[in-house]
């Protein structure tokens, strides 16, 4: 009898699904026995292997996510806000028919959709209606730069699907998304000075930066989890704004620091610190100013703002002149001014008044284990009186005043560490002043073409022997501090320079008497006149570690952290040991099973060449 | 919108008896909600069918993130597209199943895909040693699967990890029956060549 043998397969591989023995459905076919019984082998050998699931992470993560989608889905006029009033009524149209059909399936979504709609609509006719009328056009720098504060933050860019390591000073586009790890803390800053610090485990996306010429700005990010912390530069003109959207609210503000935290059931929580920021979700907006809070559960409309609670502990420094102040937690997280007028906020809930407006006030709330450094900027010589304060449980635990002799352009630092009780501060250790010495504590990354709001803390002190400084760069990148051009400081000031390569291009080095002139960010002291420049070389570089398994090593390149420029072929050797065999290669290689294969670099990656005991 | 975990009713039985929770009457009415646009009921069908549409990404995508990546954007298609499902055509599973299957070939098309292996298989047995020994089966598995052309892929990871029967299989890769069958025949021929060089597998 003549059989179709993939039907003969398929017949059997049904009856072995129902129960029934494989020996019994090979014994119908025993002209195909021999060929039939090792397919069917191989099927029931697949079926028995362990499946593949989905990380905990992602399951836990995900449904508040593409809630958030969907939702986002639903409110398309919110989200994607064109430049012509025309395009938002035929995006309103559209989706009022959408409305009236979701209406015939469902009434109850009909009456918030639609408060919500007529909320954006004049949300958006308000932002779009003064840059028609004026014929702005955008001519910032519509990206971002990513600073990575601690461990490591994952990119994807606009588009890509793979996401990669994050590198410090790394420029993201308009529709990037940053993650940073469970035990991370990665920094957005955009053109204008804005930041925003995320928390370990944060989710956010750059949906939109836009600037024009007459300093309105737009920055429109989506936080889809975890913790920010948020410090938006003033905004004068009324058509900016900088707002985060999450699955369940959005914040909308015009300077102000405030902190947003999304939960995994897409609940938004917003705690203003300072300034007013405007919360909003299912048509209803809450004003939330300083020391308020409010949270926002999905598909609900926002609590009404509450006071927040005080602090449980916190440390206030009063700095006078003719020193500059900022402080740096045992994250090396900081808060505080440069004697450029430079300020900077990465402490959460941390604010400080600028020392142009009087004696410097910096404040630092919920105190944390571990030493905190104080550090004291000489803008000319004199004696700088600094008062150190301690409240825990709204008691004042401790006051000092010290006088410190400060020598201008001198930078020194001041050593704090707290005692804690049952996480209760109950003293604190305020040590001897140091000289710094070395390069700035602070993390400050500035984008490119930021705008120069800042002046030097010294133009309001006056300059009593005035040095130039020519700040320039070659073909293929920008000094972004203290930016181009030409400034006048006072004799011996330190100066603070970091550049910034344009994307194709990497940093060359430094040309000029800089501290080190291999560094990006690095900073030149002014005993005179002083002309520096920045080159960049054409083709990104990309950093490849090449790491092995127990077992065995690469030998060619060898081990370690190289760098390449874009488009590098390199070769691979991998060299068991005795005992071992190569198993295969971890990475974008040519050939993953070959011990001596090739990789054509294009990204930061990190290959590693895996072995195994031999049989 | 909280994920329900249907994940027991797979590890609770045999690995060679296949779920059917499109059958299930809840299934049935977390679409028909789904489809009067509620949220919270597809959030229910996300977590019932979350691990299979992501394991049929994964195997054919082979990288974590992009995998999980994926797996959202067809649930969000899915929901795009919820009110054009019918209880006339292919199981609701069925009907994700197609829509990954499209997603995957776009994907495929528009990228510049390089093969990258991934360590982060979840293998979930408990005991590391058990759980480093499956995940070198499981490798040698997928890198097998890897070889065969793309179309055999999808039936070997349809019918024998998913257990999907034929007819489902024929909707979702718009295959006849007969050309399933020898495409899973074919497949497993070539499946067996490769596992069988692998001193590891003993098939």
């Amino acid at each position: 009898m003549r059989y179709d043998f993939s039907k003969a397969l398929d017949n059997c591989l049904s009856s072995i699904k129902e129960g029934i023995s494989p020996d019994v459905c090979l014994h119908q076919y025993q002209s195909l026995k021999q060929g039939l019984e090792p397919l069917i082998n191989t099927a029931i050998y697949i079926s028995k292997i362990s499946k593949i699931y989905p990380s905990k992470e992602f399951r836990t993560e995900s449904p508040a996510r593409l809630k958030a989608k969907i939702q986002e889905k639903s409110y398309e006029p919110f989200a994607n806000t064109e430049s012509i009033p025309r395009k938002i009524f035929a995006r309103f149209n559209t989706k009022m028919k959408n409305v009236i059909t979701c209406f015939s399936l469902q009434r109850r979504l009909l009456v918030p959709l639609m408060s919500s709609l007529l909320i954006a609509i004049a949300i958006s006719l308000a932002m779009y209606s003064i840059p028609i009328l004026l014929g702005q056009s955008d001519t910032l720098d519509s990206r971002c730069t990513l600073s990575v504060l601690l461990g490591y933050a994952d990119v994807q860019s606009p588009g890509a699907k793979n996401w990669q390591t994050g590198a410090d000073g790394m420029t993201l586009e308009v529709g990037s998304r940053v993650r940073t790890k469970d035990d991370s803390q990665a920094m957005l800053t955009f053109f204008e000075g804005t930041t925003i610090k995320l928390q370990p485990g944060t989710d956010i996306e750059i949906e939109k930066v836009k600037g024009s010429d007459d300093k309105s700005t737009e920055i429109v990010l989506k936080q889809w989890l975890g913790k920010t912390w948020s410090r938006v530069v003033k905004k004068i003109d009324p058509g900016s704004r900088y707002e985060i959207k999450t699955p369940s609210a959005y914040a909308l503000v015009r300077g102000t620091m405030f902190e947003t935290e999304v939960d995994k059931s897409g609940t938004t929580e917003v705690r203003t610190t300072e300034g007013l920021v405007g919360v909003g979700a299912e048509g209803k907006e809450v004003s939330v100013g300083a020391g308020s809070g409010t949270s926002v559960l999905f598909g609900s409309i926002p609590a009404d703002p509450e006071q927040l609670a005080l602090p449980k502990s916190e440390f206030v420094v009063t700095v006078s002149m003719p020193a500059v102040a900022s402080i740096c937690d045992p994250t090396s997280s900081s808060t505080g001014y440069l004697p450029s007028g430079i300020s900077f906020n990465q402490i959460i809930g941390s604010q400080s008044t600028s020392p142009a407006d009087g004696d410097q006030i910096i404040r630092i709330p919920e105190l944390i284990a571990g030493m905190y450094r104080v550090i004291l900027r000489g803008i000319e010589d004199g004696n700088s009186i600094v008062i150190y304060k301690i409240i825990s449980d709204g008691e004042l635990i401790l006051e000092r005043t010290v006088s410190y002799d400060i020598s201008g352009g001198t930078e020194y630092f001041v050593p704090v560490e707290f005692e804690f009780l049952d996480s209760t501060v109950v003293g604190a250790v305020v040590g001897d002043i140091g000289l710094l010495g070395g390069n700035s504590p602070e993390k400050i990354i500035i984008n490119r073409n930021m705008q120069q709001n800042a002046l030097p803390i010294k133009s309001f002190n006056g300059i009593t022997n005035p040095v130039k400084l020519l700040v320039r760069s070659g073909a293929g990148g920008s000094v972004v501090v203290p930016g181009e051009g030409e400034y006048i400081y006072e004799k011996e000031t330190t100066v603070s320079l970091v550049a910034v390569a344009d994307r194709g291009y990497a940093f060359l080095g430094w040309r000029g008497p800089v501290e080190d002139s291999n560094s990006t960010d690095t900073s030149i002291t002014l005993n005179e006149d002083q002309i520096v420049t920045a080159n960049f070389s054409r083709g990104e570089i990309c950093v490849v570690t090449v790491l092995s398994t127990e077992g065995g090593s690469v030998v060619e390149p060898g081990q370690g952290v190289f760098m390449y420029e874009y488009g590098t072929i390199i070769d691979l050797v991998a060299q068991p040991k005795e005992g071992w065999v190569f198993e295969y290669w971890e990475g974008y290689v040519d050939a993953p099973k070959s011990a001596a294969t090739t990789a054509t670099i294009k990204h930061t990656d990190e290959i590693v060449a895996h072995f195994g005991r031999a049989q | 919108m909280e994920a329900v975990d249907y994940r027991y009713r797979e590890e609770n039985q045999d690995k060679t008896v296949y779920v059917d929770v499109h059958c299930d009457d809840i299934v049935r009415e977390l679409v028909e909600r789904s489809i009067c646009g509620d949220i919270e009921a597809f959030g229910e069908l996300y977590g019932i069918h979350i691990d299979r549409i992501y394991r049929y990404i994964y195997y054919q995508v082979r990288d974590k993130s992009v995998s999980e990546d994926l797996t959202e954007e067809v649930f969000l298609k899915a929901w795009t597209g919820i009110k054009k499902f019918s209880w006339k055509g292919p199981p609701f599973s069925s009907w994700l199943y197609k829509i990954a299957h499209n997603h995957i070939v776009d994907y495929f098309r528009t990228s510049r895909q390089l093969y990258r292996l991934d360590q982060s298989i979840q293998a979930n047995s408990g005991n590391p040693e058990e759980e480093a020994e499956e995940h070198v089966t499981i490798k040698g598995l997928m890198d097998a699967i890897a070889e065969l052309p793309h179309q055999q892929q999808q039936v070997i990871i349809l019918k024998f990890i998913e257990g999907l029967e034929n007819h489902e299989i024929e909707g979702i890769l718009g295959k006849s029956r007969g050309a399933i069958r020898v495409m899973q025949m074919r497949a497993l021929a070539t499946l067996r060549e490769t596992l069988s060089r692998e001193p590891k597998n003993e098939i």
